[in-house]
């Protein structure tokens, strides 16, 4: 569970998000969309912990956020992974940094959970070896192995073209729903959110601000039934995001 | 691959002898002795007269490399990573590096002696600035959202140097190393003219002084083969520890 309460940071005397108010409930995903600039990442980051001076109260599961405690995973757009590690140590990275002792039964987890994002035949290579859409399957694979309290993507998409992008939002959602870890998914597309959020928190800024927050009846659905309703609803929150 | 790159060395080093033995078949004069001649002069001196001189300079230059890349890469790292330590020390650091350091060399010769400790001080003052800095400006140069995955995960400093700014900079190091080597030969080349008798820099002064030329180019060749060597394993370390450069 995620809570967010009068969140305020400044970046010196530049006021970057302004009284953010936030859910997320244990096991949900919200997915957070805005134009570049508004705030997005630096929420992020404030609920990853790389952000440690703000106003106002951070809580996960109930308590302050600190990443020496809890379990934080974070998907990057790029340059979350180490390019001197293998795919493998890589993927381990978490772990190894949480607990040092690396037992059979995480090994186990991890060997599984990067089957499942397709990469068991790449383990020894290095980042610089890999396909855009394979960096990305290892850090999403690396923060699932960790087994985290909150998960927290920041664009993790974006740079990648526009089939493969499709292939990895399907798969995320995918090990996600086996999961049930809450998370916020933060994104610049329409399309995106209304896939890969139960709700979207559309924001604006700067300073960032959330100026509403919507329930979305398209959550992980590639088959649109409705598609009046889809695309009123994708306008609308264009019009939001513009501040119309 | 290995056994095609030392072809490729044998061949280079036949065409820099042949180059070698056409410039002094044409020049005819003393001071420049046909390679065959510095060859054989070698072969008949080296155990006898220039190892001891070999040895107890690359005993010098590795004591000073080693010293300078130990004490550079940790200023330098941690000038990299803690601007508070970087804004006290580079301003030390600018105002010292173009200082001629070896125009120090009477200064250390009076606190440290005409021995050893004298020149391995020589080429770790004048050498390790080029590590520093190269590890320094390594450091500062990580983009910073390398580090966030690793906070996110609580790492603590220890972590962040171990995991992140060891290897990234480990690259950059080792060039930094290469480029040290060749300093510390002309440093020591200069150190060994005053106050020794042994060292390949007092073998070649001496021989250059007496007019024994043979002398003087197996002395030279030797000291090529040394920074030869260092370059070497500094290629091989790379090769090992930077696969992900490749």
């Amino acid at each position: 569970m995620i809570k967010v309460r009068n969140l305020v940071v400044y970046y010196g005397k530049f006021k970057a998000l302004s009284g953010i108010n936030l859910d997320v409930k244990k096991g949900g995903i919200i997915a957070l969309i805005g134009p570049s600039g508004c705030g997005k990442t630096t929420l992020l980051y404030v609920l990853g912990g790389i952000v440690a001076k703000y106003e106002g109260e951070v809580l996960i599961d109930g308590a302050p956020v600190d990443p020496k405690k809890q379990r934080i995973g974070l998907v990057l757009q790029d340059y979350g992974l180490l390019p001197w590690k293998r795919v493998w140590e890589n993927a381990l990275l978490g772990l190894k940094v949480k607990k040092k002792v690396i037992g059979k039964e995480d090994k186990e987890y991890a060997e599984y959970v990067l089957a499942r994002v397709g990469l068991s035949d790449f383990l020894k290579r290095y980042p610089g070896e890999l396909s855009g859409g394979q960096r990305q399957r290892v850090a999403i694979a690396r923060a699932f192995i960790m087994k985290p309290d909150i998960l927290l993507m920041d664009e993790p998409f974006s740079a990648l073209d526009a089939i493969t992008r499709e292939e990895m939002q399907d798969l995320f959602i995918d090990v996600w729903k086996g999961s049930s870890v809450s998370t916020v998914f933060v994104t610049h597309s329409t399309e995106e959110a209304m896939f890969v959020g139960e709700k979207i928190a559309v924001m604006t800024g700067p300073p960032g601000r959330i100026v509403e927050i919507v329930d979305n009846p398209f959550f992980s659905r590639r088959e649109i039934e409705d598609s009046d309703l889809y695309f009123s609803m994708k306008l609308k929150l264009k019009e939001l995001i513009k501040g119309m | 691959m290995k056994t095609r790159s030392s072809v490729r060395y044998i061949f280079i080093f036949i065409l820099f002898f042949a180059l070698w033995e056409v410039g002094s078949a044409v020049w005819k004069n003393p001071i420049l002795p046909s390679p065959a001649a510095v060859l054989l002069n070698l072969k008949e001196k080296f155990l006898p007269k220039i190892a001891i001189h070999a040895a107890l300079s690359a005993y010098r230059i590795a004591a000073g490399l080693v010293l300078s890349v130990l004490i550079g890469s940790v200023l330098g790292l941690l000038m990299g990573y803690y601007d508070s330590i970087d804004r006290i020390l580079s301003p030390l650091i600018y105002f010292t590096y173009p200082i001629p350091k070896i125009s120090l060399l009477p200064v250390v010769m009076i606190l440290f002696g005409l021995g050893e400790t004298s020149k391995i001080t020589m080429i770790v003052i004048i050498s390790v600035f080029q590590v520093i800095i190269t590890a320094r400006d390594t450091v500062k140069n990580i983009p910073k959202e390398t580090y966030y995955s690793l906070k996110s995960l609580g790492a603590d400093d220890r972590t962040v140097f171990r995991e992140v700014i060891l290897p990234a900079a480990l690259p950059e190091l080792l060039t930094a190393i290469k480029l040290s080597a060749g300093t510390a030969a002309s440093v020591l080349f200069f150190t060994e003219s005053f106050g020794t008798t042994l060292g390949m820099g007092y073998l070649i002064m001496d021989s250059w002084m007496r007019v024994n030329y043979l002398d003087m180019y197996s002395g030279i060749l030797v000291l090529s083969l040394m920074g030869m060597l260092i370059f070497l394993s500094v290629d091989a370390l790379y090769m090992k520890f930077c696969r992900w450069k490749r």
